[in-house]
């Protein structure tokens, strides 16, 4: 209980450590900027002589790293105002009293260095997390304003595309840093959060809290979830899309309950673990939608109108009766218009689009391998029932019956030409 | 012969007069404090800056600016030195920036300047290119002004 009450102040620090630069008023006096640095000099001076752990003497490591880093501007004031000693001293100073506290806990070398490593790995990963949101923002918004310009200009479908493809390798690769980044933090701790202490939990929390880590994840949903409101997408986008919320959703399965634990306390952020999973089931249906959706225009948009459809049975089904229906000639139309229909169905829908939509549908588990088959097999049969018969294939068919015929004949002949034992 | 005599003599007095008035300085010197102190006064009114080894009683400071020198508990001045050693003292509600010199186991009133009509809310005072800045923390969107002994360099009113 001691160790719960004499965390909460450390945890306050740990949590408000990064933000104090961003409250700071633009006009500063020097002997304000002496004084907070002081201040921060004793913090941690308290926060080590306090260290039980390799994970607490990691991070008061990297917040005297910090210290230095946002203090180096202000080197020259602090050396000649910091007395008796300077800037440099003061943080040899503070690293020479973490490595005496390191030794006095009998934290090892060995795991103090992995679990640096770790923390290092965590700082730059979320760097670069916070530099793409950035870029994706930016990306999303031009997507954005180029689909509204792509009605008036087609020069601007190129541009759109490029968009679409960088802010795509974009996404996908937040997607993949925030959840390497918490896999960092967690290894961190190499234990599972239900046998973790509450010191350790807590600790655990503002760390979490520090790389924004709950709100990068509804973010990156979100991004996802706007970048299928754009249009131009294709296929491949959307079997990518599909992809990447199926692995997303795995990890999230993996992380979620862990998060979720650590969370416990904190009614907000335990409800926001609850949003993660709706939005993830958003993005699920939308990925969905927009598949069906783009599909069917691909198919109204070139004069073929099918009936709606929503998941790949139905298309299946859909599909498979409008081309049964050719084939049937239900309408009995002449043959050069159903002949015409066919060829307009190649050259606009199969051969650019839906060729290469089928193995990518099966691919994303939207349709099976049987259903593909099917698809490929019924519109094979379609093209055969209105392509008429070439005069080769007379000619062979001429050719094997002259060939059987004089066969039979030859046979015939020499049965009759045996003589009989009688 | 006298004549000479005297001449002579007159010219060894001068010379051994100019010789007992020369001065040595040394130059450039620097008396500037990096950072501005906070002092508060003891109950006799007396502040002490500990790193630079100063002390002197602020109840005539108090008095000159507030026309009160009793209630001196809540008062505290900020306190800095600048290149040439003349040290500048302000403080919260002042309106006036004292700019003091060094005299025999006193400092002497060199210059008050007026720096604002209503009273400083949160002044600092900063070393800043040979001069003294003085800001308000609390009024940012106030110009910093720049102060020497002679006064207003820089900003404010002149």
């Amino acid at each position: 209980m001691n160790k719960r009450k004499d965390s909460f102040p450390k945890l306050l620090f740990l949590v408000s450590f990064l933000f104090v630069s961003v409250t700071n008023a633009q006009v500063r006096s020097d002997r304000a900027i002496v004084d907070q640095f002081e201040k921060k000099v004793k913090d941690i001076t308290h926060l080590i002589d306090g260290a039980q752990t390799a994970q607490e003497c990691v991070e008061i490591s990297s917040m005297i790293d910090e210290l230095e880093k946002e203090n180096m501007e202000q080197k020259e004031l602090l050396d000649k105002a910091l007395y008796p000693d300077d800037f440099k001293t003061t943080l040899v100073n503070l690293r020479g009293r973490l490595t005496i506290r390191q030794k006095d806990i009998g934290v090892i070398e060995s795991q103090f260095q992995r679990i640096m490593e770790l923390e290092l790995q965590v700082r730059e990963l979320a760097g670069v997390i916070d530099s793409l949101s950035q870029q994706n923002d930016q990306l999303l918004k031009a997507a954005k304003a180029l689909t509204a310009s792509v009605a008036i200009s087609s020069a601007a479908v190129d541009s759109l595309n490029k968009v679409i493809a960088r802010l795509r390798q974009n996404l996908q690769e937040r997607d993949k840093l925030i959840f390497a980044l918490l896999d960092s933090v967690f290894l961190q701790y190499d234990k599972d959060v239900a046998t973790m202490s509450d010191v350790e939990k807590q600790r655990l929390y503002g760390k979490l809290e520090r790389r924004n880590v709950l709100t990068n994840i509804k973010k990156s949903i979100i991004d996802n979830i706007q970048f299928l409101e754009t249009t131009n997408l294709t296929p491949a986008d959307y079997v990518e899309m599909s992809r990447q919320q199926s692995e997303f959703k795995k990890q999230w399965e993996a992380f979620g309950p862990k998060l979720a634990k650590i969370y416990i306390a904190d009614k907000k952020r335990k409800s926001e673990t609850t949003v993660v999973d709706s939005l993830l089931l958003t993005w699920g249906q939308k990925v969905q939608e927009g598949t069906w959706k783009s599909l069917a225009t691909l198919f109204s948009d070139n004069g073929f109108p099918l009936t709606s459809f929503a998941s790949g049975d139905e298309f299946t089904i859909v599909l498979t009766n409008y081309i049964n229906e050719e084939i049937k000639n239900t309408k009995q139309e002449p043959e050069n218009i159903r002949s015409k229909r066919y060829s307009d169905f190649e050259e606009k829908i199969w051969n650019p689009s839906l060729k290469s939509w089928l193995p990518a549908l099966v691919e994303s588990g939207k349709l099976t391998e049987e259903q593909k088959v099917g698809i490929e097999k019924k519109i094979a049969e379609w093209r055969s029932s209105v392509t008429p018969t070439s005069w080769v294939v007379y000619v062979i068919v001429a050719l094997v019956l002259v060939i059987l015929v004089i066969t039979l004949v030859r046979f015939a002949a020499s049965r009759k030409k045996e003589p009989t034992n009688e | 012969m006298p004549k000479y005599f005297c001449s002579g003599a007159v010219l060894l007095l001068l010379l051994s007069f100019s010789v007992g008035c020369s001065t040595v300085t040394l130059k450039p010197a620097d008396f500037a404090w990096p950072v501005e102190v906070v002092l508060k006064p003891d109950t006799n009114g007396f502040v002490k800056e500990s790193r630079f080894q100063v002390s002197f009683n602020i109840k005539p400071l108090l008095f000159e600016e507030f026309k009160d020198s009793v209630n001196i508990a809540d008062r505290s001045i900020r306190l800095i030195r600048d290149l040439r050693g003349y040290y500048f003292i302000t403080g919260k509600a002042f309106k006036h920036v004292y700019v003091f010199g060094q005299a025999d186991a006193s400092l002497k009133l060199e210059k008050k300047i007026l720096v604002s009509e209503k009273g400083l809310e949160a002044p600092a005072l900063n070393q800043k290119n040979q001069l003294i800045e003085l800001i308000d923390e609390k009024n940012s969107s106030v110009a910093p002004v720049y102060l020497s002994k002679e006064g207003i360099q820089e900003g404010g009113k002149k």
